[in-house]
């Protein structure tokens, strides 16, 4: 099992706008997505008006949706979607 | 045992005494510090804030810089009292701050976010062209902005407004941060965000503009604010921010969503909407009848953290009822009505 892709979307903050990224670069997907397994053990937070990050990990046999808090994605990885 | 020459029930009739002066100094001596005996005894509840709170109101704010990295809470920049600083982030948010206190003392008898004088802490700069502002249950975090699409955070005093307000409700009904009751709670960071920016100019309910985060958007986007209470779904429409203000004033049109924790910075267009009717329907200041009625409805101990829409609004017109009498209950209940929430 290899990571094909992974489609970042961003909703919420203070303004409520959504936006999305796909990374299609299988070198890079598998990146994120060790980046995004590790941080979903890390603590969500209590923020109010944080963004809310949604991963979906495409790989050759499943694809796996992730869900993290702003203050839970790293910063190389918040900035897919500056 | 309690002695003291003065007999307790002089000191309980001092305890309602006009004189803030006198009234503290008489419930020090009764020694119900951080209890509610006085109020219970006495049933007024301006003792009851003067109990618990123990002391005068208090403002205190702290000001950080997080010099764009995002460590929390940053370089203390300008404490309470000191002189302004040379960066207009910093300054806003001291003066935001500063206008939001006020709001909730002035016309709330709210002694800061948690009634007990709690220092107003706020970060700016915070990360890099970072387009956002959050409260973290502690304090308050401004982004720059990306410069293109967005201006600094502290650019509008609806926004400190609204991330106080967070801090504020956090500390009554807690609203939870999903779905209906999550909008609930946006929508009342909203409302007092506005209020804020109302009662600072002097504006009644008529003549404001409603608007939250003007000034907010950079100079070349098509758009005057992010929300309008006046008008929701109409104040912008730029492909770059995803098209047009997606905001809902009516119920039929509440957005089913798993984004944005159900949709809470979409769907709060709708009890925003209904404030604006309900302050209009009242008139005169929007904070004085029908802010009123809001901050009691959140702070009076019935709202639960699950609020839905409705439950809200049949609390809102009890609320108005129980203030105000039968005109202002009927107001509410059509500003309701007006977002297709029919109460009884």
């Amino acid at each position: 099992m290899s990571v094909l892709r992974v489609v970042v979307t961003r909703s919420g903050g203070f303004a409520g706008l959504t936006a999305t990224t796909e990374v299609d670069d299988p070198d890079e997907a598998e990146r994120i997505t060790e980046a995004v397994h590790r941080a979903a053990g890390s603590p969500a937070g209590n923020r109010r008006d944080d963004f809310v990050y949604e991963f979906t990990i495409v790989t050759t046999t499943e694809t796996e949706h992730v869900e993290l808090t702003g203050a839970q994605v790293p910063a190389e990885v918040r900035a897919r979607l500056r | 045992m309690h002695c003291t020459l003065v007999p307790p029930y002089i000191l309980q009739a001092l305890a309602r005494h006009q004189d803030p002066v006198v009234r503290d100094a008489a419930i020090a001596t009764l020694g119900y510090d951080k209890t509610f005996a006085v109020s219970r005894l006495i049933g007024d509840r301006d003792i009851r804030a003067a109990v618990v709170t123990g002391r005068a109101p208090r403002l205190h704010r702290l000001i950080h810089d997080a010099q764009h990295e995002e460590d929390l809470p940053g370089a203390l920049v300008r404490s309470e009292g000191e002189a302004p600083s040379t960066d207009v982030a910093v300054n806003e948010a001291y003066d935001g701050l500063g206008d939001t206190w006020k709001l909730y003392e002035d016309v709330f008898q709210r002694n800061s976010i948690d009634d007990a004088g709690m220092d107003l802490s706020g970060t700016v700069h915070f990360s890099q062209q970072y387009d956002n502002a959050y409260w973290d249950g502690q304090q308050m975090v401004f982004g720059d902005g990306d410069g293109v699409l967005f201006n600094r955070f502290t650019i509008s005093v609806d926004v400190i407004g609204h991330e106080l307000t967070h801090g504020v409700t956090g500390a009554t009904a807690d609203l939870a941060y999903k779905n209906q009751s999550g909008a609930l709670n946006e929508s009342i960071s909203d409302v007092f965000g506005s209020l804020v920016k109302q009662y600072a100019l002097g504006q009644s309910a008529e003549e404001a503009d409603w608007l939250i985060g003007a000034g907010l958007l950079a100079e070349d986007v098509h758009g005057v604010a992010l929300r309008s209470m006046k008008a929701p779904g109409t104040a912008y429409d730029d492909d770059r921010l995803g098209g047009k203000d997606p905001q809902p004033a009516h119920i039929r049109d509440y957005l089913r969503t798993t984004s944005d924790n159900g949709g809470v910075h979409t769907n709060s267009g709708i009890p925003n909407h209904a404030f604006y009717l309900a302050a209009v329907g009242l008139g005169g200041n929007a904070w004085e009848q029908a802010g009123h009625v809001w901050y009691d409805a959140l702070t009076g101990g019935e709202l639960q953290p699950t609020a839905t829409f409705p439950q809200f609004a049949q609390l809102t017109v009890a609320t108005a009822d129980r203030l105000y009498g039968a005109a202002a209950k009927k107001a509410v209940a059509e500003a309701w009505t007006g977002v297709g929430i029919v109460t009884s």
